[in-house]
């Protein structure tokens, strides 16, 4: 006979009351180093899985649920671990401004469902399921925009500008068509070099 | 020789201009140059990134014609700023305030992943004749 525990474990995650308090300078710096929960199924049935799947998109979620199936009927299976952002994978449409934006999504993108299976022996399986969510995430580098611009747009601005470049130089010198230069000439030797060349005369300039 | 999406205004009608629209948790900076119409010629070009969505709409030249031929590319290097997941790219072309057409580009990134994209479209008006 099969022994099936069923728990449902909130753990609500976040920084503590006294992380409020702590300097926006400090916020910066822990966000490069931040502890992350445990999640919460795991822990439950006291596991450490070696093997956690983590789907990224719906498809990926329907072929793991289809696993769970033989000649028509669901099965439990031995030792199963898995976690699922449902509204990750239900809205990959979100720009990165909607995301800064709307609060209330936010809360739910981040939201993670996760199970976990074990066996404890021949006629005894554990099953459990968790969920984890962030009421106060004040380490989420997206929603710090001066963080962004330093750490993230400005060098991919910088690099854009000398991808921009380079490609008009070659396009101009060796006459490639623009749909050409995508197809063929961005991998050509000639392109990297004008490219490694504007980069030496940037780094010169600052 | 490679071929790009063909979007059909009306030479005689309202201005054209185009938007960019960047879905997905990443961040995104973006070159849109105008080719021209069987020419390398660069008629206009515009840097910007995805850090603010309202900024990212451009106004084609006068007079509405001279647009026949001419190739719109959006380069974009992409960041991933999240677990992996897609984002979905897309130009639009408008004529006054219709939308006459769309080319787009969806994948998938990596957590911290940088990588290049180019899209493609090219302008063309009905040849009745």
């Amino acid at each position: 006979m099969k022994k099936i525990i069923l728990l449902l474990w909130i753990i609500v995650t976040g920084l503590q009351l006294h992380a409020q308090i702590i300097a926006d300078s400090l916020i910066s710096i822990q966000r490069l180093n931040i502890a992350v929960p445990g999640i919460p199924a795991f822990q439950a049935l006291g596991i450490e899985p070696g093997n956690i799947l983590r789907p990224s998109d719906i498809k990926s979620v329907a072929l793991m649920v289809s696993e769970f199936q033989s000649n028509g009927s669901f099965f439990l299976p031995s030792a199963f671990a898995a976690e699922i952002a449902p509204v990750m994978l239900a809205s990959p449409s979100v720009s990165l401004n909607e995301y800064r934006e709307k609060k209330f999504f936010r809360f739910l993108y981040k939201t993670r469902l996760s199970m976990a299976t074990s066996t404890e022996d021949e006629i005894v399986r554990n099953m459990t399921g968790g969920i984890r969510f962030a009421i106060i995430d004040k380490g989420d580098f997206k929603m710090d925009t001066a963080f962004l611009k330093e750490n993230i747009f400005n060098a991919l601005d910088d690099s854009m500008k000398l991808l921009s470049t380079a490609q008009k130089i070659f396009i101009k010198q060796t006459n490639t068509s623009p749909i050409d230069f995508r197809d063929s000439a961005v991998t050509s030797t000639y392109y990297k070099f004008i490219l490694d060349s504007l980069y030496k005369k940037e780094k010169l300039n600052r | 020789m490679a071929n790009a999406k063909n979007i059909i205004f009306q030479k005689d009608g309202q201005p054209l201009n185009v938007n960019f629209v960047f879905k997905g948790i990443i961040g995104a900076s973006y070159a849109f140059t105008l080719w021209g119409a069987k020419t390398n010629d660069v008629i206009m070009e515009k840097k910007g990134n995805n850090l603010n969505d309202d900024d990212d709409h451009y106004d084609l030249p006068l007079p509405v014609d001279s647009n026949t031929g001419r190739l719109i590319e959006l380069s974009t290097l992409l960041k991933g700023l999240d677990e992996k997941g897609k984002y979905k790219i897309t130009i639009e072309v408008y004529q006054g305030d219709q939308l006459i057409g769309t080319e787009e580009e969806i994948g998938s990134i990596e957590p911290g992943e940088t990588k290049q994209s180019f899209i493609y479209a090219r302008l063309a008006t009905l040849n009745l004749a």
